[in-house]
């Protein structure tokens, strides 16, 4: 992503991966956990180790800072999140297969006897490239997914000869370069302990932990694991602490610092010491105070309410209430209570969305010091020692104000049902609010017309018509910004089976100006809404907008416990003509009529006057 | 705090909150209504809308009846406008690598109460209306007075004053000036906001 040298530079908290990016906003604050991976990577010993820590503490970045700044480059790079085409054991193998078979033709080794490239269907002989390729990329047309298919059908029903081929390949690259191999495995977090698609993936990596490879999961890994790659030995990324938070807030906001600088305590407290929730809340903050002109209180309360939105999508049942009162009493969760025989236990579960922060390895027995979310708990009891300042006053009023988390930590849910419990968090803290279409746009544009970032957002809408002609507004609006093409994917009328293909073979644009508009079919299939999770990190490098049915949403949110953090979220209003006025669009297109017209502009006329014909005759009825 | 000292503050808030945006998704909003003035503003526009390139932008806007034209182009680290004519050509360059930093505003706190409507005025006479410092071109068919300013360094700033300038007719320009002082008065000294270009440009 291009960066801002003296500028701002905030997002939804993308892990860092260049060298500029690293130069500029990296907080060096993991000096140990860096310095410690060093060492294993220049260690010859053939030892796993498994990189653990929460959403949005900033493992990949870490990943990334071990390859850019300390030279320390993988010999293999798997990325099991974006790169493998189907998630199941033919998907996980076949992908295996193809990039070791990549890596080994650079090196100039044989691929060693098991699958044939005539196992490949309208595989050209001799081109082992070609088939390793098809294996390693997510499927650009149905017709390439219906193909890759009946590979990963063919390579499922012979799994013991996939993964011989594969070791049989490892060993002979390092036999040849003399020496052990390093491995790194990104994206294993995105796999939940338990879930279907892990048990899939655990068979591949319980090969690769005979190498020396280093696994990038989730803190919920690095308990009561069965599997034999869980074994390998652990690093903990803990949470930052609250001085580091500031300095890494410092660095995003550049030469405009002094401007936040006095709110910076606050969202370092609320953040719990995760980066991306720091980020989020900031970002959050900044455009309440900036765009909408709310005073520090009111700004502050928005962020707080906007990140902690995302924490309202659970299921009711997986309300972990009882968790969250024990670890507030006690300050720590037992391990035993995580994970246990491979399955996220309760507590688990609330360590994997968020709900609690597992605070660092200083654990005594099987108890780890953990906490609250600071979100989830009563404002007031996060704000009590915030330093004295006009800043911190308003925010200390905020918190007076909403003294009652509506979390659960101040209400009594002794005696109540599951569902009782829901309620009363669904009914206490609206997730966000209706927009009109041009209040959203206003929101929106910041990030998605801006050539330095790719963001996502999330749309509900009730009414279709509504929704139509916001679409076509945003086309022209994006069109007359300079964004173009505008690529609408429409999973509503792709058949089930072809709507992920469909959706990935959409996303070409490498110039940074597409913008994509995805309508997700009505009541979407749970499969469908957990693989999209699955390949959150796919759709980093796009700017996207999702629509979504306003009764679909909570489901799609509580299935994307990765994917929801990468998406701003807004419910679109139904008053079409309280919303956009003939006349704001007859101005956008009076303006475009001066213009000498390039494609984008040309488009952008057309849907602007598409937009006003919907206008006109929604006001003539 | 003499009103010489107040006015620099105030000029300093004016350029900080509404010229100086901070990131490019911002600036490229600025630029875009910027764009979008330029027909509701002079008479017989010629405006090529802004085009990004990373953290880049470069337009063109001028007036046909004054047979001017702007091109600009502005980076992070530096701005260029070239001004053609028929007859001759200028380039005004303005090089930093921090166009935006935050200026420390120490003892506002007494200036404030002291603020007058005059001084808000004086700071936009003196950097739109008038700029402090100008050059003209002194050629017979062109209006003595268009004065494109020379002593700013907000690259959106200069193209700001320089829009105001190719507006001859001073009913229009006293009217642009009054919208401005709506948007720069006393209570926003008071409150310090940043001001939309949404706002800035009336749209």
């Amino acid at each position: 992503m291009k960066r801002q040298p003296n500028g701002v530079n905030l997002d939804e908290g993308i892990a860092l991966e260049s060298r500029e990016e690293l130069e500029l906003l990296f907080v060096d604050a993991r000096a140990e956990e860096l310095h410690r991976l060093v060492d294993w990577f220049r260690s010859d010993e053939r030892e796993g180790l498994l990189l653990g820590g929460q959403i949005g503490v900033g493992k990949s970045t870490l990943l990334n800072a071990l390859v850019v700044r300390e030279g320390c480059k993988p010999d293999v790079l798997f990325g099991f999140d974006r790169e493998t085409p189907s998630f199941g054991p033919g998907g996980f193998w076949a992908y295996a297969l193809g990039r070791l078979v990549q890596v080994a033709l650079k090196q100039g080794v044989a691929i060693p006897d098991g699958f044939a490239l005539a196992d490949f269907p309208e595989a050209q002989p001799g081109d082992w490239l070609g088939v390793a390729s098809l294996l390693t990329h997510l499927p650009r047309s149905v017709t390439e997914n219906d193909r890759l298919n009946a590979v990963h059908s063919r390579i499922a029903g012979d799994v013991e000869v996939a993964e011989r081929q594969c070791r049989a390949i490892l060993t002979a690259m390092e036999n040849k370069a003399g020496r052990v191999f390093r491995i790194f495995c990104g994206g294993v977090d995105k796999f939940a302990p338990g879930a279907a698609d892990t048990q899939s993936l655990a068979a591949v990596l319980n090969l690769l932990c005979d190498f020396k490879t280093v696994f990038e999961v989730n803190a919920v890994h690095l308990f009561g694991g069965t599997s034999k790659w869980q074994k390998a030995p652990r690093l903990f990324v803990s949470p930052f602490e609250p001085a580091e938070v500031i300095e890494l807030l410092r660095r995003r906001l550049g030469g405009y610092e002094a401007g936040r600088r006095d709110v910076l305590p606050a969202v370092a407290r609320f953040s719990g010491g995760n980066a991306r929730q720091a980020l989020r809340l900031l970002t959050a903050y900044d455009y309440a105070r900036g765009a909408r002109r709310l005073s520090v209180e009111d700004a502050f309360g928005h962020a707080c309410r906007r990140v902690r939105a995302d924490f309202l999508y659970l299921s009711f049942d997986a309300v972990p209430a009882d968790v969250l009162t024990a670890v507030a009493r006690d300050g720590f969760v037992r391990a035993g209570l995580i994970a246990e025989g491979g399955v996220l236990m309760p507590a688990g579960k609330a360590v994997y969305e968020n709900w609690l922060i597992l605070k660092d390895i200083a654990h005594e027995g099987d108890r780890w010091p953990s906490t609250l979310n600071p979100l989830l708990q009563a404002a007031h009891l996060v704000t009590d020692s915030l330093p004295e300042s006009p800043e911190m006053a308003a925010i200390k009023r905020w918190a007076a104000r909403h003294d009652i988390s509506p979390y659960g930590l101040d209400i009594d849910i002794s005696g109540k049902s599951p569902g009782e419990v829901w309620n009363e968090i669904n009914s206490s803290a609206p997730p966000s609010g209706n927009l009109k279409i041009v209040e959203l746009l206003d929101a929106i544009s910041g990030a998605l017309f801006s050539l330095d970032r790719r963001d996502r957002v999330l749309i509900a809408f009730g009414d279709s018509s509504a929704m139509e002609t916001a679409r076509d507004y945003f086309a022209g609006k994006a069109g007359e910004m300079g964004f173009y093409p505008f690529i609408p994917v429409n999973l509503e009328t792709t058949p089930p089976k072809a709507r992920l293909a469909t959706l990935l073979g959409a996303l070409r644009d490498d110039q940074g100006r597409a913008i994509y508009s995805i309508l997700l079919p009505q009541s979407p299939e749970t499969a469908l809404l957990r693989e999209l999770d699955h390949r959150r990190d796919v759709f980093v490098p796009y700017e996207m907008m999702w629509w979504v049915r306003l009764e679909d949403l909570p489901r799609c949110l509580q299935e994307w416990p990765q994917l929801r953090q990468l998406m701003s979220v807004y419910i679109l209003e139904d008053d079409l003509l309280g919303s956009l006025s003939p006349e704001e669009v007859k101005a956008d297109l009076d303006y475009l009529a001066v213009l000498e017209k390039d494609e984008a502009l040309k488009e952008a006329e057309r849907r602007l006057q598409h937009t006003l014909n919907l206008l006109m005759e929604r006001r003539a009825k | 705090m003499s009103p010489e000292r107040r006015r620099t503050h105030i000029w300093d808030m004016i350029a900080r909150h509404a010229f100086t945006p901070r990131d490019v998704g911002e600036r490229a909003r600025w630029l875009h209504c910027f764009s979008r003035m330029i027909p509701r503003y002079l008479e017989n526009p010629r405006v090529s809308p802004p085009q990004g390139g990373g953290t880049s932008f470069a337009g063109v806007f001028g007036c046909q009846s004054l047979d001017f034209e702007c091109r600009y182009s502005i980076q992070p680290d530096r701005a260029d406008f070239t001004m053609l004519r028929p007859s001759c050509e200028w380039q005004f360059g303005i090089e930093s690598t921090v166009f935006a930093c935050v200026p420390c505003l120490h003892e506002w706190n007494e200036g404030i109460d002291e603020v007058c409507e005059e001084d808000v005025a004086e700071v936009l006479r003196g950097m739109v209306g008038h700029p402090r410092a100008h050059l003209h071109i002194h050629e017979d068919s062109f209006p003595h007075e268009v004065r494109i300013g020379t002593g700013l360094h907000e690259p959106f700033l200069f193209l700001f004053q320089l829009l105001f300038q190719l507006r001859i007719d001073q009913n229009m320009r006293d009217t642009e000036m009054n919208r401005l002082r709506r948007i720069f008065c006393v209570d926003w000294l008071r409150t310090e906001h940043d001001v939309s270009p949404q706002k800035l440009f009336g749209l």
